[in-house]
């Protein structure tokens, strides 16, 4: 029994990995049929996973959790206002409560940035008193002035000189990161394909 | 069925990889001495975790909020790897992980990870409420952040790893662990998130650094040779870009 | 008490042990003797670590110290005193003890007997001193020094003289030496001695125990010149009268190095891997010994006493796999403080509460007059006191706590580079304080107060970059034709990407182009559609949300190419207008703000429509991104965050916008940032180099 148990989700990731790859790169309509499920088993999922939700905070609720009280009125909230807008009720109900609670919640947040990554710089400064340290502090530096407007021809000699730098180093930095990580992709894709690496049988 | 170039070097390309990773694999198992290279990240990472158990102190693995059914999969599998394993040491050290997530599919498979390691060492999978958390969806990188954060505030652990797919809010969290005066260790493959990281600590897993974690971690021959695979692959990248800079110096 | 090597000045106490001189192992400061090899530790540790060097020095010392007690004469009269003060011995009431304690009685009567053996050379016939008559005699002892009955002398109670202490010590010496002449006597499997090794051969542990015994008993042979000279030799046999049997050890001519048989013991691997952690106890075959007291190797090992330490491979090795498990202890220790000691920190419990001890005024001597000071004499018997052994056992979560402490240790020896970041304990307050005003400042007084940073704007004109130029030439080229526009960005990076996305999709209006709006998330269809729906004059088609990421991009790609046979993306149905557009759609514009979506777009789509224009606008944080893209030509056109909208408004659209006043004061902030930046480096310079002349 341990073993079909074992063996049923590695021959079903066998199955339609190879599947998706094939329709993928060579049966157009087998990967539009493949992905179609994958859409159909997402939305499940995320039924599932509402439901879950709301069991769990149900539960949390139960024993006080004022942040799970919070949670479960939005989420019924939100329900409420995507029925009504579907049934002519309301009119952009989710779009109004989008607009006036999420955008300026998050946007909050990423404002919050500007000063933790100021904070951040400092903070190399403090602890990374090395030259590793003063390089990267001195390129932060550069390339933030980069962004500005600078006067004279002293500022066009300035912006060619980051645009090389930026060019030759940070551009070949990143492409060989970008190329190691690409590789590091392909070789967990095909342990997975292989089924040398096995997620699913946790 | 149509065959296009593209498809057929891209199919070639994935069996010759899978026939070079069951060759290296062989290779290994027949003549099993090979010496990885020094990664720092892991020598600090295994140093960290030892002395946040050795302490008694819970250790925080947050595997980012990489999708496991999009394109950030490569990256989450790499991070559930290490996640496997903290979540092992952390048991066998008496200690159940906190684990976060910022993602539906990605909170499934570390709740997974963290009972079958309880199971492994104790026999019971039984979790205690509160060990593994979801934190946002995957499309909120703020809500991820500062949901974090919070977590991290109200929480007592000895050592922050946070290894998977962030960006740029991981400025957030990493703001909050300093405050915190916790030692912490980030790996991604995310550019911004990485920039972030060197400003905070030391100890980051770079880009292709986070997918040999399955080598450096595990050392079995499939990973071992995995990351032989990889080498191959570099060279061979390398070459063919070395070739085509000559060639588009010689043709223009 | 020095606790520094007088030969290399490294410290001899590690976290509450002590190393031993003679074994190097690593011991508990409150015990006196090592719980390897049994050597007295507390004199022995200030001439080094046991090495040659230290032999040497330990030499040298021997040679340059005072003469024993009870020879003092006045030439060195002042060195022993010296040497007394430091010991702490009240020379006279030593001397008067020797008067009242007669030399019959200071040796029982099997040491008599084994003396007048020794004499005649019949050693071997000897009977062996049976436990009985030893405690017998211990009795006497007691009686003699005390002139009490031995019931009437308590380790716990407080001895306000000198003398207790010294008998206290004839007592742990007693231990010792019974220990010493006992060799086969069966000990626990969990001792010190013993536990390290859980099941040699017979052989090889009659081999390692006689070599275990040879190393515990050589400092008992010490030549007896000098107090601090004894090791596993009681105090007060230096300083009174020896047995004559020591005395005539002492007295023989040392042997010379070749007549000492060399121990050569060869511990099977598996033995020597079982060396590492003590284990539980297992009931093993006791190793053949040699006869208790007295036998034909009893000369030998008595001579290997005065001979250098010969330590047999396997013991060099348990040594320092000892020293390791101890060092593991000291970190399982430090990690967590018992709560005991933490009372103990915390001034809660008195340490002479803390080892029973009253504390009585000081009637006598320097301390004399002072209130509450702890009778040291009380205190040493309290903490010489020898524990019982607590056995070892070894569960399998243990063995698991130990591979992990190994762990640490193997990682603190993992040889690193120098460290060079400084370990700062907090950013300070103030520090964090001022920087989020200064910002915050720069931010609120040019909106509150536009003519303040209007000196930044004439500093200098905004400049097109070639992106930025490609950007503009491709959306007019798309004129009149279909263009999709995806919506990638979370509504955190709303405030600078709505900007860029009304200018874009306004400049498309006025181009007469038809725009289909998707997005990969959710959150970025809803915005995409509120800035369309409030665009004028645009004619705008909604795709809708496409979940899936990139294999939904792949078949929208696909739908692109083939569009009369595309009715579904991802199980989604697509309305025919929209189907018939996206077939007519050669320019695609993404508009993010993480780089896992624009990845997606440009190897999933870019990759099936190789011939399709994509353009690219997105934030700051996101533009060093775009650029490799852009250099290999993946991307036709790039537009970074609010400066390259200031310089595209400026140059291409006849729009007065705020996205000019948000570059200024953008470029106010990143001025500020980059000056305080500046300002640390040379601050953390100077102080370094400060610091650095300072040392």
């Amino acid at each position: 029994m341990d073993q079909i148990k074992k063996s049923i989700p590695l021959l079903l990731a066998y199955v339609f990995g190879a599947a998706a790859l094939i329709g993928l790169l060579f049966i157009p309509a087998l990967a539009k049929i493949l992905t179609s499920w994958v859409g159909f088993l997402a939305g499940i999922a995320l039924l599932i996973g509402i439901l879950n939700l709301t069991a769990v905070h149900s539960r949390r609720l139960a024993k006080g959790n004022v942040y799970s009280l919070v949670l479960l009125i939005s989420l019924i909230a939100m329900i409420t206002l995507g029925i009504a807008d579907y049934f002519g009720w309301t009119e952009d109900g989710v779009a109004t409560a989008f607009h006036y609670v999420q955008v300026p919640l998050e946007a909050a947040f990423a404002s919050m940035m500007a000063f933790f990554l100021l904070f951040a710089g400092v903070r190399v400064i403090q602890k990374r008193r090395n030259w590793w340290g003063l390089l990267f502090i001195g390129f932060v530096i550069v390339f933030l002035l980069a962004r500005t407007p600078l006067p004279g021809t002293a500022g066009e000699i300035y912006h060619d000189v980051s645009g090389v730098l930026s060019a030759i180093f940070v551009n070949a930095g990143m492409r060989g990161i970008l190329i190691g990580v690409a590789l590091g992709a392909i070789a967990v894709s095909i342990r997975v394909l292989m089924g040398l690496e096995r997620p699913y049988e946790k | 069925m149509t065959f296009t170039l593209q498809g057929i070097i891209t199919f070639a390309i994935i069996l010759i990889s899978a026939a070079g990773l069951m060759f290296f694999t062989r290779r290994f198992k027949a003549k099993p001495e090979i010496t990885l290279r020094e990664i720092k990240a892991y020598a600090s990472l295994n140093q960290l975790v030892a002395k946040t158990l050795a302490a008694g102190k819970k250790l925080h693995v947050s595997a980012g909020r990489g999708s496991l059914a999009q394109q950030t999969n490569p990256t989450s599998l790499a991070a559930l790897t290490i996640l496997e394993r903290l979540s092992k040491d952390a048991v066998d050290g008496s200690e159940f992980p906190l684990a976060t997530a910022g993602d539906g599919t990605l909170f499934v498979a570390s709740q997974d990870i963290v009972r079958h390691a309880a199971g492994d060492t104790s026999g019971s999978e039984q979790l205690p409420e509160g060990r593994v958390l979801f934190v946002s969806p995957e499309s909120s990188p703020m809500a991820y952040g500062s949901g974090l954060s919070h977590v991290i505030n109200s929480s007592e652990f000895g050592a922050n790893v946070i290894v998977g797919h962030v960006e740029s809010e991981l400025a957030l969290i990493v703001e909050t662990v300093e405050r915190k005066g916790v030692d912490q260790l980030i790996g991604t493959q995310d550019l911004t998130a990485i920039s972030v990281a060197l400003s905070a600590t030391d100890d980051v897993l770079i880009g292709e650094e986070l997918f040999a974690a399955a080598a450096y971690l595990g050392k079995e021959a499939e990973q071992i040779a995995s990351l032989q695979l990889q080498d191959v692959l570099r060279i061979a990248a390398a070459v063919g870009i070395l070739a085509a800079a000559i060639i588009s110096l010689f043709a223009s | 008490m020095s606790r520094r090597c007088i030969s290399c000045g490294s410290d001899l106490i590690i976290d509450g042990y002590v190393r031993c001189s003679n074994c190097r192992a690593l011991t508990p400061l409150e015990l006196e003797f090592c719980e390897l090899c049994g050597s007295y530790i507390s004199m022995a540790n200030q001439f080094g670590h046991g090495d040659s060097t230290a032999s040497e020095e330990w030499t040298n010392h021997r040679e340059a110290a005072p003469p024993p007690l009870h020879q003092a004469t006045s030439p060195e009269d002042e060195a022993s005193s010296t040497l007394e003060e430091r010991l702490g011995i009240d020379r006279r009431r030593t001397e008067a003890r020797k008067k009242d304690i007669p030399a019959d009685t200071d040796v029982p009567g099997w040491l008599l007997d084994v003396d007048a053996a020794l004499k005649s050379g019949t050693t071997s016939d000897l009977p062996e001193p049976t436990v009985e008559r030893r405690e017998d005699w211990i009795r006497e002892q007691g009686v003699a020094l005390n002139g009490g009955t031995p019931e009437e002398e308590s380790f716990e109670s407080p001895a306000p003289e000198v003398e207790t202490i010294e008998e206290t010590e004839s007592l742990d010496w007693i231990d010792a030496l019974k220990g010493d002449l006992e060799p086969a006597e069966p000990k626990p499997a969990g001792e010190a001695e013993t536990p390290r090794i859980s099941k040699p051969t017979a052989a090889a542990a009659a081999a390692g125990a006689a070599a275990a015994g040879a190393k515990k008993r050589k400092s008992g042979t010490q030549p007896l010149e000098s107090k601090d000279n004894l090791m596993g030799v009681p105090r007060q046999l230096a300083g009174t009268e020896l047995p004559s049997w020591l005395s005539d050890q002492l007295q023989r001519p040392e042997r010379s190095e070749e007549e000492v048989p060399e121990v050569e013991i060869e511990l099977p691997e598996p033995v020597r891997s079982t060396i590492v952690v003590p284990v539980a106890p297992e009931p093993q075959e006791k190793p053949p010994a040699p006869s208790p007291v007295l036998d034909e190797s009893f000369e030998k090992w008595l001579k290997d006493f005065s001979e250098e330490s010969i330590s047999p491979d396997w013991m060099v090795e348990a040594d320092e796999q000892y020293e390791e498990a101890i060092a593991a202890d000291i970190l399982a220790k430090s990690a967590k403080t018992p709560g005991t000691m933490q009372e103990v920190q915390e001034g809660e419990v008195d340490s002479a509460e803390l080892l029973g001890i009253e504390e009585v005024t000081e009637l006598r001597g320097t301390l004399s007059g002072l209130k509450g000071t702890i009778q040291i004499a009380a205190a040493m018997s309290g903490v010489q006191t020898r524990r019982p052994r607590v056995e070892y056992s070894l569960s399998k979560q243990h063995q698991k706590q130990i591979a992990l402490l190994e762990g640490i240790i193997n990682a603190e020896t993992v040889k690193r580079r120098p460290k060079t970041v400084v370990k700062v304990n907090r950013f300070p307050a103030s520090l964090r304080v001022l920087l989020a005003v200064a910002l915050l400042a720069i931010v609120i007084v040019p909106l509150l107060v536009p003519s303040s940073v209007d000196w930044i704007s004439d500093l200098a004109t905004l400049t097109i970059s070639q992106p930025v130029q490609q950007f503009h030439d491709q959306i007019e080229q798309a004129a009149g034709q279909p263009v999709l526009v995806a919506f990638d960005y979370s509504p955190a990076m709303s405030g600078e990407m709505n900007a860029v996305a009304e200018a874009l999709l306004g400049q498309l209006a006025a181009n007469g182009s038809s725009v289909i709006i998707t997005s990969q998330s959710a959150s970025g269809f809803q915005l995409g559609q509120s800035i369309a729906s409030e665009t004028e004059d645009l004619s705008a088609f909604y795709l809708g949300y496409l979940p899936g990421e990139a294999v939904s991009l792949r078949s929208l790609a696909r739908c692109m190419d083939e569009s009369m046979d595309c009715q579904t993306i991802f199980g989604e149905s697509i309305p025919p207008e929209i189907q018939e557009l996206l077939g007519e759609t050669n320019t695609v514009a993404v508009l993010a703000s993480e780089s896992g979506e624009l990845q997606a777009w440009i190897e999933q789509v870019g990759a099936v429509l190789p011939d399709e224009v994509l353009l690219a606008a997105v934030t700051q944080t996101l533009g060093p991104l775009t650029a490799p893209y852009y250099t290999a030509g993946q991307l036709e056109g790039v537009l970074v965050g609010s400066p390259d909208l200031a310089a595209y408004e400026q140059e291409f659209l006849d729009v007065e916008g705020n996205s000019a006043r948000n570059f200024t004061i953008s470029t106010a902030a990143i001025w500020l940032i980059a000056a305080f930046l500046l300002i640390g480096v040379v601050y953390y310079a100077i102080t370094g180099l400060r610091s650095g002349h300072s040392q």
